[in-house]
Formats: C-alpha cells, structure tokens, sequence
C-alpha cells in the first residue's frame, strides 16, 4: 500500500512529464509553423554553400551574407554550421555539414548579429558578425 | 465498487499498463507530428539544381590548395600542376569529419595521352557508379617545367 506522500510525488512527476511533453510539442509547433525552423535550416546550407565555394576561389575574398540573422546563433566548428536560437534552449536547431581543407580548421561562433561576413585571407576563412 | 477502492489504485499512472500505451501514443504522434510539419515549408531550405556539387567541384578546377598551379596569390587560372594531382592531396583540399557530402572521381587526361591518372575522394564508393558525369573542362597541365593541353573530367556520387 502507497501511502499518501508518494501519491502526491507520483502525481507531481507525472504532471511534469506532460508539461515538458506538452511544451516540447508547442515549440516545436510554433517554430515550424511560423517557418522559423525551415528558416534556420536554410541559413545553415546558405553558410555551407558558400564555404564550399569561397573554398574554391584564389585569392582573397570578402562578403557579406545579406539575410538578417538576427536573433540566432551561428556555431561553425568540425564542419557544422549549427544556427540555434539565442538565449534559450531551441528545441529545433538546424546544422549542416560543409566540406573544409585540412589546412584551415573553423572554429568561430557569431552571436546574434543582424549579418554574417565571411572572408578569406591568404586561404583561411574568417567569420564574424556584422550589427545593423 | 469504487469507494472500496485505494487512492493508490484509482491513480491510473500506477499502472504499466498506462505507460505502455502512453508510450505508444507518444511515439505515434511525434512521428506523426514531425511527419506533417517537415512536408510544410521544407522547399523553403532545398537547394536545387545540384548547387552543392556544382559548388564542391569548383575548388578542383580553380584552388591552389587542390591542383591549381601557383599559390594563394598567383594561380594560373585552368592550369594543374600534376604534381599535386594525387589522392593525398585531393583529401587534403576536401576535408570532411561528418556528414555524407558528394564523392568525386577526377580523371586527368592530356591530349597527347602520355598522362591518364584518375583520383577520388575518401568517400567515393567503389561498388556504386556515379550519378553524374560532367562535360570534360579543358585544361593546362603543368609536367615537368612544361604546359600541355588535357581534360579533366569529373564524375559524382552522392549529389545534392
């Protein structure tokens, strides 16, 4: 026979479990509802396409992704670009693989900066934020 | 009757049962949510037209740090230096930890057909054949102190 105390505690653990099931569902909900994720996506293979070919082109280079990236975080390490939600755990963060050199190893996180400028210098990229 | 029964026992989490069929329902609607959610706006991150690969293969043709002869600040544009034409090299200029990004097989040919050399990338399946093959690219290649005309011919698997 349980007694009253652990009712109460099972009850309570149950209760949390849906609330974290629940809210999981409605971020996960909103996030792709409102396209945010496919968004995220999106900017994660923009960024790879253009290391793959900024790769590609001697010399040196500067550009400017020109989609506003505001309010995310863009990590770029070990041949991922991961575009997650600033300030909160994102349940729906996006990541895609770019193909590097072994000579250039990217490691750079951008925080919430409305652009992205990427450059190549003497064949090793350089990534950082760009505010308004 | 249900006044004789315990708090305890009305409580349906404490039955396994529950949680069997909690369980499954759970899953069926994740999959089932995930499923209907990623056929809605998903156009909105496809890169079409074989962007990726067409991207990739650029750094063969033009890239110091693949076979382009010269270095980061003089290459000369279409000329290979055949001595970096290796495999060691190709894996050096495409670098790759995760991820199943295209696989290329490059075959240089020289027109007077003293160089047929055929290289690939680390993640070329030699049991599959390639998806596409592209038009050969006419280019220098540097031997030895000297320049003679070739091709390169490209040919992909995995192509996104």
């Amino acid at each position: 026979m349980k007694k009253r105390g652990q009712i109460v505690y099972e009850a309570l653990v149950v209760i949390i479990a849906g609330v974290l099931i629940i809210t999981g569902f409605v971020q996960g909900g909103k996030s792709y509802g409102q396209q945010e994720a496919f968004y995220k996506l999106a900017v994660a293979k923009d960024i790879a396409v253009t290391i793959d070919l900024i790769y590609a082109l001697p010399g040196n280079i500067e550009y400017t992704y020109p989609n506003d990236v505001s309010g995310y975080d863009i990590e770029i390490k070990n041949n991922i670009i991961k575009v997650y939600k600033t300030s909160s755990t994102d349940s729906t963060l996006q990541y895609y693989n770019y193909v590097g050199t072994d000579k250039d190893q990217l490691n750079f996180l951008v925080k919430s900066q409305k652009f992205l400028k990427i450059e190549k210098i003497n064949g090793k990229i350089k990534i950082t934020g760009v505010s308004g | 009757m249900i006044h004789n029964k315990k708090a305890s026992e009305l409580w349906v989490a404490n039955k396994i049962l529950f949680w069997i069929i909690f369980g499954i329902v759970l899953g069926f609607s994740s999959i089932t949510f995930v499923y209907m959610i990623s056929k809605t706006g998903a156009e909105r991150a496809t890169v079409y037209e074989n962007l990726e690969s067409l991207s990739l293969l650029q750094r063969f043709l033009k890239s110091p740090d693949c076979f382009t002869y010269g270095n980061e600040e003089n290459a000369l544009y279409l000329a290979l230096d055949y001595e970096k034409f290796n495999d060691e090299q190709l894996n050096k200029c495409y670098s790759f930890k995760q991820g199943s990004p295209p696989a290329y097989r490059i075959t240089l040919t020289s027109e007077s057909g003293d160089i047929v050399k055929s290289i690939k990338t680390a993640n070329w399946n030699i049991n599959r054949d390639f998806e596409e093959k592209r038009a050969p690219a006419n280019v220098m290649i540097r031997r030895q102190d000297e320049l003679q005309k070739g091709r390169m011919e490209i040919e992909t698997q995995n192509i996104k």
